[in-house]
């Protein structure tokens, strides 16, 4: 059932146990099973012909796939290639926990993972851009997660694009892009049709550029659209690159804003997997905000949790969120700076008394009166 | 030479293309010649079609000594099904001890139906053959991306059976004095084949790929269905054929049918230029006998340049927007406008 | 529609290395996959079955290895699934590996058309295909990029040719070679890797095909291997400039040339 690529990264392993150290799940709930070493050795098991339980399913699950064990490993062997194949099997064999279910059918139904009808997002996108052109220069992708749980980060994005005279446009009723599909039951067809789906919509309206607010959607719409035979036309780029591209080139001009005490949270998938850790520092810079750094910071950055894992998992959730959170009090910080809405989301729920979560975005349309 | 081998014959079947015998058999019947010359053996080249009689001389003026000639109105169209067969039957009785036809797309479908009808071994796609002393034909083929060459011998069986890829053999100087024996073969048809040739739809160029001499290709890097629009305005400008890589044709800015390498079409132009190609290793299997390669990428550490004799380290657009302006007047080749440029 | 796919499992070429000190292949930490022109195959296989009913069987020759690559057909849409596995095919020529599985196809029974890819990556030979049609004798249409249903028993081919397309009609039963088509690789669905957990692996050996010993494996081979050595075409040292206006003008001189030397 597993395909060769993914027995090798089991195997791999050389029992070096530092990826207890990175991963964010083995540090909140201090479990052996919550570690990439753990779930190899379940998944090597299964190779070897011992059963598949519904625990092992369990174990797969409890995993964030932000890749934090990816960056540090003696082998350079990827756990989630292996993790992604035995969710496949876990949905094959029916043996997914009843919370990640719901999930699924969640995102099969609606679109999203947040068992919202499709209905309200298509209402939250008419409201966001009333007057939406059919085709422009430069289509914002916005996500699920934004449209849910932070809107007003799309907003503030929007108005930037105002602010610069963008051709921008959205699409009607955003269809999901298959990230969260995909990280729910590994890349299976069903994956890879939504995902052509998608990008059928998105080539329609001829952009040049899509602008990718959500960082998870921005890697999987680069890494791996290609490889399922999902081609868009248009230049992806992360919205972090796009903003950061027009401070430079003095289509937007920020004012110095007031904060003191300021940290930054590096999204996993943009700064590990899309090697972006300098756009989002430069808008940072711009607004004339100074920020301490977190341990754990730019490619070996911490995980936050994830909105995916916390809604199946939510006390697992809540515990890894308050491990960031001890980083950034750690570092002397009172403000934590995001620019990812799942990130926004899940450490604002977190967010210890008196200290407080703020987006890039959202800053930045302050600091540009936008 | 091996007593069964001796006063046999090396035998040529040649390809007609519309009517016309193919460049490819003649290539191949000069090969032969070479390979006979001095050895006890006669070339033989086998031309089935309708009214083609004419070419027997043509044939003969490259090499072959005798001619086989099988005119029939129903042998019109080329059709694998009666060819193989009637092939078959042809060696069946004539008993030649090598067979050569050209690795094209309907030979190298015919000779494995020949092959496996004769009971004997064939060696795809060779590009070099040697004949030694007992009469043993050494077959030379690339393997594995061309990395690696292999030489492949039938020891046991015959005929010794081999398709040659185009344009790995000299054209032979045509020489219309040297004499040779023309044989009419009759033939029956045999009732309705069980496969027809409807019709046949020839794309853009005239060009074929894997013969052109200078091609053009364009990758992921030409960014737009437009831009290869404009690459192909130019190539058919000044004659030369268009390529793609696999990332062009995934991004749907070229067709599948041109599309050069190790999972479309292998080429072996004199001239390569590679517009916009980052150079995987499955494009390069493709291109790896070419001439000249020239690439145009906007990154200086694309591995194409690794491939490449000359390398332009800019956007292709600027190289295209030159040549079109200094090579093209009113759309057609201006050859002098390029000289006049070069004295500057 | 009983449709029967021939596949072979070849190594991944994305993932071999030529290390140049040694002039060898690197095989190391090579994964197996369905041969890209037998995977579209396979697909174009399971879209005539869809249409028009049937079933798709799968016949591999290979090693016991190969076993856990089929799974992925069977995911993909095939019913049923042949290993054909025996210590005397091992080291077939063309010629040998087209006897086997004319032997194993018998075995099978009836069908109404035999799909192959149109070369393997390995080996690029793209004989088997024809050579197999002679030994079942049913017509042979090489280089397919479509097929339809044309009338009862007959198939509408589109074939690629160097300078274009020809559309065939063709027979059944038939054989017909596939051409690689845009999905290289065979990415099975969750409903698929449920269908594939009941569809066994069958396996063949010469104990069920009965061919004589010598007429198969390095034995049965018509052709041998006399030697192989590496071979680099000329190596090729780039001469890069960044300068597009000399780059074009060499472009032109190049082509120049090559122009005057056809003339």
């Amino acid at each position: 059932m597993y395909s060769e690529m993914a027995k090798k990264h089991a195997d791999a392993c050389r029992f070096c146990w530092m990826c207890r150290y990175l991963c964010p799940v083995g540090l909140a709930t201090g479990k052996e099973v919550n570690t990439p070493r753990a779930r190899g050795l379940l998944v090597s098991l299964d190779i070897r012909g011992q059963e598949f339980d519904e625990s092992c399913a369990e174990a797969m699950y409890e995993c964030c796939l932000c890749g934090a064990c990816t960056h540090d490993c003696v082998t350079g062997y990827e756990p989630p290639i292996f993790i992604r194949e035995a969710r496949t099997k876990a949905v094959v064999n029916e043996l997914v926990p009843a919370g990640v279910q719901t999930v699924i059918d969640s995102v099969l139904n609606n679109g999203n993972i947040f068992s919202r009808a499709s209905s309200d997002i298509k209402e939250q996108l008419d409201r966001l851009v009333p007057d939406r052109k059919e085709t422009a220069e430069v289509l914002f992708y916005i996500g699920g997660t934004a449209l849910v749980k932070a809107p007003h980060i799309a907003e503030a994005v929007i108005r930037l694009f105002k602010c610069a005279g963008i051709d921008y446009t959205i699409l009607a009723d955003e269809p999901q892009s298959g990230t969260e599909l995909g990280d729910l039951i590994g890349y299976v067809q069903e994956v890879v049709d939504s995902a052509k789906q998608l990008a059928e919509q998105i080539n329609a309206t001829k952009a040049d550029k899509i602008v990718v607010l959500d960082p998870s959607c921005a890697r999987v719409f680069k890494q791996e659209y290609p490889r399922w035979g999902c081609d868009l036309k248009g230049e992806v780029l992360t919205a972090t690159a796009f903003i950061a591209q027009l401070i430079r080139e003095k289509r937007l001009l920020p004012d110095k804003l007031s904060i003191a005490n300021a940290t930054f949270h590096d999204p996993c998938k943009l700064a590990r997997d899309l090697d972006e850790v300098l756009p989002a520092r430069e808008i940072i810079a711009a607004m004339g905000i100074e920020i301490k750094e977190m341990f754990l910071n730019k490619k070996m950055s911490k995980c936050c949790g994830t909105e995916l894992l916390s809604q199946y998992s939510p006390v697992t959730g809540r515990l890894i969120a308050q491990r960031r959170w001890d980083d950034a009090v750690r570092c002397g910080a009172e403000v934590m700076i995001t620019a990812c809405p799942g990130c926004y989301d899940v450490l604002k729920s977190n967010a210890p008394e008196g200290k407080t979560v703020e987006d890039l975005f959202v800053l930045l349309a302050e600091a540009c009166k936008a | 030479m091996r007593p069964e081998i001796a006063q046999k014959e090396i035998w040529v079947i040649c390809e007609t293309n519309d009517g016309i015998v193919a460049s490819a058999s003649y290539e191949l019947l000069g090969k032969a010649c070479e390979l006979a010359r001095g050895k006890d053996c006669k070339v033989g080249a086998v031309l089935l079609g309708y009214q083609i009689s004419g070419y027997a001389k043509d044939l003969i003026a490259a090499g072959a000594d005798v001619v086989y000639l099988v005119d029939h109105s129903e042998l019109d169209e080329y059709n694998d099904y009666v060819y193989s067969r009637l092939i078959s039957d042809l060696v069946k009785t004539h008993r030649p001890f090598i067979v050569l036809m050209a690795a094209t797309v309907h030979g190298r479908a015919i000779a494995p139906q020949v092959a496996a009808a004769l009971k004997t071994g064939l060696t795809a796609d060779c590009t070099g053959l040697t004949l030694d002393d007992n009469g043993q034909l050494v077959q030379t083929r690339p393997a594995f991306g061309e990395n690696l060459m292999a030489e492949v011998i039938c020891p046991a069986t015959l005929p010794q059976m081999a398709t040659v890829r185009p344009k790995t053999m000299p054209m032979p100087s045509m020489d219309y004095n040297r004499t040779g024996e023309i044989i009419f073969i009759p033939y029956k048809p045999k009732g309705p084949a069980p496969l027809r040739l409807l019709s046949k739809k020839k794309t853009g160029s005239e060009f074929s790929l894997s013969d052109a001499e200078i091609i053009i290709a364009g990758g992921a890097g030409i960014g737009s269905r437009e831009g290869f629009e404009k690459l192909k305005e130019l190539a058919n400008a000044i004659g030369c054929s268009v390529g793609a890589s696999r990332g062009a044709v995934n991004a749907q800015y070229a067709d599948y049918s041109i599309q050069i390498g190790q999972t479309g079409i292998t080429v072996r132009p004199k001239l390569y230029i590679a517009l916009g190609i980052s150079g995987a290793i499955q494009h390069i299997a493709g291109i790896k006998a070419s001439g000249y390669v020239i690439a145009v990428n906007t990154d200086p550490n694309a591995s194409i340049f690794d491939y490449a004799d000359y390398g332009i380290v800019c956007d292709y657009r600027e190289v295209l927007d030159y040549l079109a302006s200094e090579l093209l007047s009113n759309g057609r080749l201006e050859t002098s406008r390029l000289d006049q440029a070069f004295k500057q | 529609m009983r449709l029967i796919v021939c596949i072979k499992i070849v190594p991944e070429f994305q993932d071999m290395r030529f290390d140049r000190e040694t002039n060898t292949l690197i095989r190391e930490n090579v994964r197996q996959v369905i041969n890209p022109a037998d995977n579209t195959a396979l697909e174009i296989a399971v879209n005539l079955k869809n249409k028009w009913g049937g079933k798709v069987c799968v016949v591999s020759m290979g090693t016991e290895k190969a076993g856990s690559v089929l799974h992925y057909a069977a995911a993909c849409g095939a019913d049923e699934l042949y290993l054909i596995s025996d210590k005397k095919f091992a080291g077939s020529d063309t010629y040998a590996t087209a006897t086997v599985l004319a032997a194993a196809i018998k075995h099978l029974g009836d069908y109404d058309l035999i799909l192959c890819g149109r070369r393997a990556m390995d080996g690029e030979t793209g004989q088997v295909g024809p050579e197999l049609s002679v030994m079942l004798d049913v017509p042979c249409l090489t280089n397919i990029v479509d097929i339809q249903k044309h009338r009862d028993d007959t198939m509408l081919c589109t074939r690629l040719v160097e300078d274009g397309f020809e559309e065939t009609e063709l027979t059944l039963p038939a054989l017909i070679t596939v051409c690689e088509g845009k999905n290289l690789t065979c990415v099975p669905s969750i409903s698929g890797l449920r269908r594939a957990k009941n569809i066994p692996l069958n396996r063949l050996s010469n104990a069920e095909l009965k061919l004589d010993p010598a007429s198969v494996g390095l034995k049965g081979s018509l052709t041998r291997v006399k030697r192989v050595y590496s071979y680099f075409g000329a190596g090729r040292k780039c001469i890069k400039t960044t300068d597009p206006v000399k780059g074009s003008m060499t472009i032109a001189q190049e082509i120049l040339r090559c122009r005057q030397h056809e003339t």
